[in-house]
């Protein structure tokens, strides 16, 4: 597809489905209810107003949050680490995210102790869990400066986070463990909007970096020894590109639990639809489709009541996944996987 | 155009356990073309990527322009000296053309998309190459000669006054592999290029480049002009095996009856 029938395609898309998605729950609103509720609320029904506004608006934002969080930083390590099944989660900074949730939830009288509302102190243990896991790769990058073993060593890191949250499950009571449990299923719902500025700014910062290293990505698809041929610092690179997406993936975790594929799957659906791996063009366009799945797998969580977004984002992600594994011969031809 | 040579002072390249050879004192002359020739193992693509600054040398210094190598920043490197790697690159979905454009990062801010001296600059290295009707073409889907050319594209479009060759022709059937170096000895010739390649072909080295430098178990077998490898048996000793001999009017290497 050319890249700008794509645009207009992807945006026409995203347009629709935020007005479907505003007007979509127990309370039904009409396109043009929900229109008027968002520039020009004075003369809307002011249930509509409350709805769409108070409840369904930051959820719709979140999503589109997320999903450009998730996209843009799976596309980026998919280019860091040369491999097509690497995305936001693949050095473990999500499940450090998971990790600070578990502590919060799971231990009990953590959350009083620290004596802040406790949705908060979940999203702020989430973050924190997430950075350190970031920093610990950080460090890891600088003593092993080896592309390769740092994927290896993230996968573990996964691995063993997974195995301190079993076993705080284990120890956790009941009630603490549902609310694990719900959260482990993923939701935009839970952002209000007066959190929404905190799940920008890490996102906006971390896309700000990403932004100002489309061209040396492009290098980087040459593979390492190229790209330090034409004066590309990789493993200062590296470490920067792993910051902006820690920060991303980091934040959108902590706000809406762990969301799974989407972060993999995107970039590849818009490399194949553009036939370009050109970050100019694949960075934006993840960020575009990212926000178009993010709220289309939302809006099926509304629609099927009690689906966990986990879920449904698997669902759609996964045989996106299987079907790169399938292409794999070509994806080998033409990457330095 | 006279630009500031590559130069090394006393360099020994290899692992520090098992250096490879002895103080090497290069210092080619810009406008030509010096081949590394040698038998696997002997070095050729330790001492390339040693000069490239890719890897530290065990003592000894190489020097771009007046600078040691490895500590230039890896912009100011890239401005100096560009490579062509011995293996092809696996690009993903990109186009040629954008392949060659990249070979201006070193001169570009991180912004922008490329100032007029960019293009004209990524152009001349196209024509240069013959490499202008490829620009919209994959450059997963180019034959291997179609690569090469546009990946030396890329490295002229660098404008780096030196120029690393890892086996620029190992991958070519026998007629891509004259025209690419002839291309590479009439550009270093036009540009005042300092170039140095490692190859096997021994044919086409000795045909085409101005210096021949022969590398052996025990360091440096030679080095100098080609007819000259030839004529004083540098050749024949460096890759003699058992059973075959130089033949130095043809340049190959026969089978005893």
């Amino acid at each position: 597809m050319r890249p700008a029938a794509a645009l207009v395609v992807a945006l026409l898309a995203l347009l629709s489905l935020l007005i479907m998605s505003l007007g979509t729950g127990p309370v039904t609103v009409a396109a043009h209810e929900v229109l008027g509720a968002l520039f020009a609320p004075a003369g809307t029904d002011p249930t509509a107003v409350a709805v769409v506004r108070g409840v369904r608006l930051p959820a719709a934002l979140s999503a589109m949050l997320a999903g450009v969080a998730l996209a843009c930083s799976g596309a980026v390590m998919q280019t860091l680490f040369a491999n097509p099944l690497a995305g936001p989660g693949v050095l473990g900074v999500t499940s450090g995210a998971g990790l600070g949730a578990a502590l919060v939830m799971l231990v009990p009288g953590m959350a009083q102790a620290m004596g802040v509302a406790a949705d908060a102190v979940l999203v702020l243990a989430a973050f924190a869990g997430a950075l350190a896991v970031l920093a610990a790769i950080v460090v890891a990058d600088q003593r092993l400066g080896d592309a390769t073993t740092l994927l290896i060593l993230g996968l573990l890191m996964g691995h063993l986070t997974g195995a301190l949250i079993h076993v705080l499950q284990v120890a956790a009571g009941e009630r603490a463990l549902r609310g694990f449990v719900l959260w482990g299923m993923g939701s935009f719902a839970a952002v209000g909007m007066d959190r929404i500025p905190w799940l920008a700014l890490p996102i906006g910062a971390g896309s700000a970096m990403v932004v100002a290293h489309m061209r040396t990505l492009d290098a980087m698809l040459l593979g390492e020894d190229y790209a330090r041929t034409m004066g590309v610092g990789v493993r200062a690179t590296r470490t920067r590109l792993i910051v902006a997406t820690g920060l991303m993936a980091g934040a959108t975790t902590a706000f809406c639990g762990p969301i799974a594929f989407l972060g993999m799957a995107t970039p590849h659906l818009v490399r194949a639809a553009l036939r370009s791996a050109h970050h100019h063009l694949v960075l934006p366009g993840s960020a575009l489709v990212g926000a178009i799945l993010a709220l289309a797998c939302d809006l099926v969580v509304r629609l099927a009541d009690g689906l966990p977004l986990n879920a449904v984002t698997s669902l759609v992600g996964a045989p996106v996944v299987v079907w790169v594994l399938l292409s794999g011969r070509r994806w080998a031809r033409m990457t330095s996987g | 155009m006279s630009r500031p040579r590559l130069q090394t002072e006393a360099l020994v390249v290899g692992h520090a356990r098992r250096p490879l050879r002895a103080a090497l004192d290069l210092r080619p002359e810009p406008g030509t073309v010096t081949a590394l020739l040698g038998n696997n193992g002997s070095g050729k693509t330790t001492l390339l990527r040693t000069l490239a600054g890719m890897l530290p040398p065990v003592s000894g210094r190489v020097l771009l322009e007046g600078a040691a190598v490895h500590a230039l920043a890896e912009r100011e490197r890239a401005r100096r000296v560009a490579v062509v790697l011995a293996h092809r690159p696996r690009t993903g979905l990109m186009r040629a053309g954008h392949v060659v454009r990249l070979g201006r990062l070193p001169w570009g801010s991180r912004w922008s998309r490329g100032s007029n001296g960019d293009q004209q600059r990524v152009r001349w290295a196209m024509e240069q190459t013959r490499t202008g009707h490829l620009a919209d073409r994959m450059f997963h889907e180019l034959s291997d000669g179609e690569a090469q050319r546009v990946l030396i594209a890329r490295a002229l479009a660098q404008d780096a006054p030196v120029l690393l060759l890892d086996e620029p022709t190992a991958y070519l059937d026998v007629s891509q592999r004259a025209v690419l170096m002839r291309l590479l000895a009439t550009t270093a010739r036009q540009e005042g290029l300092t170039v140095l390649l490692a190859t096997h072909d021994l044919q086409q080295a000795l045909d085409t480049a101005d210096r021949v430098l022969v590398l052996g178990p025990l360091g440096v077998h030679f080095h100098g002009r080609p007819e000259e490898a030839v004529r004083n048996g540098a050749i024949a000793a460096a890759f003699a095996v058992e059973g075959l001999r130089f033949d130095p009017e043809q340049r190959v290497f026969r089978a005893l009856e």
